[in-house]
C-alpha cells in the first residue's frame, strides 16, 4: 500500500511543472544568476604584480645591491613589482599615461627616487620598497664604515632573511565571500521544499480538496497516505537540493570542500527541514492552499535574507547581536552548516547547527503529527 | 439495513443543517435524496461517510457504528462527489488504478478491475489521456470510475449529473441502474427530480434539513391532494364568470389564468370532461389541453410551499 501511495505521488509531484519550477529550477536558475553577478567579487580582493618603470642609467648598473633587491622583490611566485627597464623619459611617459604604479630610478648620490602620478596601494608598496632599500643600504654601509666583519655577517643575514611569522589556515579552505550567497541560496531551495509539504499535507485534509475527500473515504490510515506523501516530497526536494549543489559546484565553480558526505548530508537535513516547515504550515493554518503558499513564500524570503542571501554581513549581524534568531532561524543553520563545513577544519559548529535543524524537523514533525492524527471536520 | 441514521443533528454555527435526520436505506435499492439547493443532501452524504463531525445522533452502515477508521465498512462504499476528484497529473488509467488501489492490495485484481470500469465508463479508448484533456462529460465518467472501480456494495451519487450534457446524463444514469442490476446499493442525492423519478425505487424529500416525506414516488405523489394538472390554450382571455365557473366544478383545487392559458390543478376524480362543459358554456374558445400527472416538485412544492429548483420557482 505504502509503495503505490508513494509512487503515485511521486508522479503526481514530478508533474507538477509550477511546484518542480519553484522548488528545483528556480533555485538553479538564480545560482546561474549569482553565478554571473559574484564572477568578479572576488578578483579585487586579489594581489596582482605592481608594474614599475625602473630607470636604467649608470646609477642603476653600477649599483649590484638595488639589482639584487629588485630581482628578489620581482621574482618567485610571490613576486612583488613587474619592472620595466627603460629611459628616464620613457618612465615619466608611462607614469603619465597610467601604465605602470610608478617609476623609480637610483641617483648619483645613491638616493632612491620615486615618481608616482596618483596615490594608492601599489604606490605605498613601492614607496615602502624604496625606503626599506635605502634604510638597509644606509646601516650596513655605517656598519662596513666602522666594523668589516660585523658587515659581512649583516650582508650574510640579509641573504638569508628569516620568516618568523608563519601562516596558519582556520579552515580547509581560503576566504571566499561570495560563497556565502550560494549557502544561503542553498537555504532557501530547502525552505522551498516547504512547497512540497504544504501540498503532502492539503492532499490529506478533506476540507482542503476534492480529491482529499475522496481520499478520505477510503480504508486507508490517513498517517499512512500522510506518510507517503511526505516521503515522495522528501525525495523530490532532496533530489532538488543536490542537483543545485550539483549545478553550483561544476557548472558555476562554487567551492564546498572535501566533505562530500556530510555535504549531501546536510543538503538531505536542510531539504527535510524544509518540507517539514511546508507541513507545519499546511497543519496549523486552516487556510486555504494558495493562502498557505503564500505565507510561506513570505517566511521563506525573511529567512533567508536573516540568512544573508541579499546581504552576507546581516547573518554575522544578527549572529553577533541576536544569537537566538539566527539559532532558531532555519535557513541560516543551513547556511551555517555549509559554512561551517567549507571553512572550519573542526566540526563542532557544523555539528550544532545539524543538531538544530534535526531537532527543528522533529518537532515540526512531532506536531504535524498531533494535529492530523485528531483532525476532523465541522465543514469542507 | 444497508444504511441507518438516527436523529442526526448537524450545525454550522447558528445554522442547522441536519434536523434530527432518520434515514433507511434498504440493500439492492437505488435510493434517492431529493431536495433543492442547501436542503442538507451533500450534508448528509458527508456525515454518513464520516468525513464530518456531527452533532447529534447515531449512523450504521451495513449495520455496524460508522466511524472516520471503520475501514471494514469503508472498503465496500464508493463515492462518486459532486465535483470531479480525480488527480490532473495522472491519466485516465492512472486515476482509476490509484484511487481503487486505496482498496484492494493485489495489482492483478486492480488490472482487471481498471479494465471493467473502463469498459463501463466508455473510457477504453482515453486510457492514456490526462483529465485536462478530457471533455465535461468524460470527466464525470472518469469521477464515476473512480469511484465504482473497487466494486463497492454501496455506492454513493452526490449529485453527478450537475452541468452535464443530456446525452452524458443519461449514460451516467443507465450506468447507475447497471450497476445497481449488478447488485450495488446506490443513493442518489440530486435536486433534478426527473433524474430521481427515473431511477430511484425509494425517495426521500429533504427541506431545511429534515425529511419531510419519502416512499415510493408513487406513494409520494399518492401523498398530495393534486391528482393531475390541465392547462388550457385559451383563444382570448378567459373571463372571471369562466374561471368562477371551472374552480366551482367538483374536485377542482385551484385554477387560474395567465398570458391567455388556463391553469388548473385538480384531485383524483377525472375532471377535463366537466372543464372544457363550463368553458364550452361560458363561450371561451380554446385551443391545444395538456393534462399531466403530478411530479415530484409538485409533491415538494405542496409540502413545502415551494419549488424545488430555483428557476422553477
Amino acid at each position: 500500500m505504502f509503495w503505490h501511495l508513494f509512487s503515485y505521488r511521486l508522479r503526481c509531484i514530478l508533474r507538477d511543472k509550477q511546484t518542480l519550477f519553484w522548488s528545483a529550477a528556480f533555485p538553479i536558475v538564480l545560482a546561474a544568476l549569482f553565478g554571473l553577478a559574484f564572477s568578479n567579487l572576488d578578483s579585487n580582493e586579489l594581489f596582482t604584480q605592481i608594474p614599475v618603470a625602473v630607470v636604467d642609467n649608470d646609477a642603476y648598473r653600477q649599483s649590484n645591491a638595488f639589482k639584487s633587491a629588485l630581482y628578489s622583490a620581482a621574482s618567485g611566485k610571490d613576486a612583488l613589482f613587474n619592472p620595466i627597464l627603460c629611459t628616464k623619459d620613457e618612465a615619466v611617459a608611462l607614469v603619465e599615461e597610467g601604465s605602470v604604479a610608478g617609476s623609480i630610478s637610483i641617483g648619483a648620490d645613491g638616493e632612491v627616487n620615486i615618481l608616482v602620478k596618483e596615490t594608492g596601494i601599489s604606490q605605498t608598496i613601492l614607496k615602502a620598497f624604496g625606503d626599506s632599500f635605502v634604510q638597509l643600504s644606509r646601516a650596513f654601509k655605517t656598519i662596513a664604515e666602522t666594523e668589516a666583519q660585523a658587515a659581512h655577517k649583516f650582508a650574510s643575514l640579509l641573504a638569508n632573511e628569516a620568516a618568523y611569522i608563519k601562516e596558519t589556515k582556520l579552515g580547509a579552505e581560503y576566504p571566499n565571500k561570495s560563497v556565502i550567497y550560494f549557502f544561503a541560496l542553498i537555504s532557501m531551495a530547502c525552505l522551498y521544499g516547504s512547497f512540497h509539504g504544504v501540498n503532502a499535507v492539503s492532499s490529506v485534509q478533506a476540507n482542503q480538496s476534492h480529491v482529499a475527500a475522496r481520499c478520505n473515504m477510503a480504508p486507508v490510515h490517513k498517517l499512512l497516505l500522510f506518510g507517503a506523501q511526505l516521503s515522495a516530497a522528501l525525495l523530490v526536494q532532496f533530489i532538488s537540493c543536490l542537483l543545485l549543489i550539483v549545478f553550483m559546484k561544476f557548472v558555476i565553480g562554487v567551492q564546498f570542500g572535501p566533505r562530500l558526505f556530510l555535504i549531501i548530508f546536510t543538503c538531505a537535513i536542510g531539504a527535510s527541514m524544509g518540507v517539514m516547515l511546508g507541513a507545519l504550515v499546511g497543519a496549523l493554518l486552516k487556510q486555504r492552499l494558495n493562502l498557505k503558499i503564500g505565507i510561506i513564500i513570505s517566511l521563506s524570503m525573511v529567512l533567508t535574507s536573516l540568512a544573508g542571501l541579499q546581504y552576507p554581513n546581516l547573518k554575522y549581524i544578527i549572529h553577533k547581536s541576536l544569537p537566538l534568531l539566527s539559532y532558531v532561524n532555519p535557513a541560516a543553520l543551513v547556511t551555517d552548516a555549509f559554512y561551517a563545513l567549507y571553512y572550519y577544519e573542526g566540526l563542532e559548529r557544523y555539528f550544532i547547527n545539524i543538531g538544530l535543524l534535526l531537532g527543528f524537523c522533529a518537532v515540526f514533525l512531532f506536531v504535524v503529527y498531533g494535529v492530523m492524527r485528531r483532525q476532523k471536520y465541522a465543514s469542507l | 439495513m444497508v444504511v441507518k441514521t438516527e436523529n442526526l443533528v448537524k450545525r454550522y454555527g447558528n445554522v442547522l443543517a441536519l434536523d434530527h435526520l432518520n434515514l433507511e436505506v434498504n440493500e439492492g435499492e437505488v435510493f434517492g435524496f431529493l431536495g433543492p439547493n442547501g436542503s442538507g443532501k451533500t450534508t448528509a452524504i458527508n456525515c454518513i461517510l464520516s468525513l464530518l463531525k456531527f452533532d447529534k445522533g447515531k449512523i450504521e452502515v451495513f449495520g455496524k457504528p460508522m466511524s472516520p477508521d471503520a475501514y471494514s465498512i469503508k472498503r465496500d462504499i464508493g463515492i462518486i462527489m459532486q465535483d470531479v476528484a480525480v488527480f490532473d497529473e495522472l491519466t485516465v488509467e492512472q486515476n482509476i488504478d490509484y484511487f481503487s488501489g486505496l482498496y484492494i492490495r493485489e495489482k492483478e485484481r486492480r488490472a482487471e478491475l481498471l479494465e471493467e470500469a473502463l469498459e463501463f465508463v466508455g473510457l477504453s479508448g482515453f486510457r492514456k489521456y490526462y483529465p485536462k484533456k478530457l471533455s465535461g462529460g468524460l470527466l464525470r465518467r472518469l469521477n464515476i470510475a473512480c469511484g465504482i472501480a473497487h466494486k463497492p456494495k454501496l455506492i454513493i451519487f452526490d449529485e453527478p449529473t450537475v452541468g452535464v450534457d443530456p446525452q452524458s446524463r443519461n449514460n451516467i444514469l443507465e450506468g447507475i441502474l447497471k450497476l445497481n442490476r449488478q447488485g450495488a446499493t446506490v443513493i442518489y442525492t440530486s435536486h433534478y427530480m426527473e433524474e430521481v423519478e427515473q431511477i430511484c425505487s425509494r425517495i426521500a424529500i429533504l427541506d431545511k434539513g429534515r425529511i419531510v416525506a419519502s416512499g415510493t414516488k408513487e406513494s409520494l405523489k399518492a401523498m398530495i391532494k393534486t391528482g393531475e394538472k390541465i392547462t388550457v390554450e385559451c383563444y382570448g382571455t378567459c373571463c372571471d364568470d369562466a374561471l368562477s365557473s371551472v374552480k366551482g366544478l367538483s374536485g377542482i383545487i385551484s385554477a387560474y389564468c395567465e398570458d391567455e392559458i388556463l391553469h388548473i390543478k385538480a384531485g383524483r376524480s377525472n375532471c377535463l370532461a366537466g372543464v372544457l362543459e363550463r368553458l364550452n358554456k361560458s363561450s371561451i374558445a380554446y385551443g391545444r389541453i395538456y393534462c399531466e400527472l403530478p411530479t415530484l416538485n409538485d409533491v415538494f412544492l405542496e409540502i413545502t410551499g415551494k419549488h424545488l429548483r430555483d428557476k422553477e420557482a
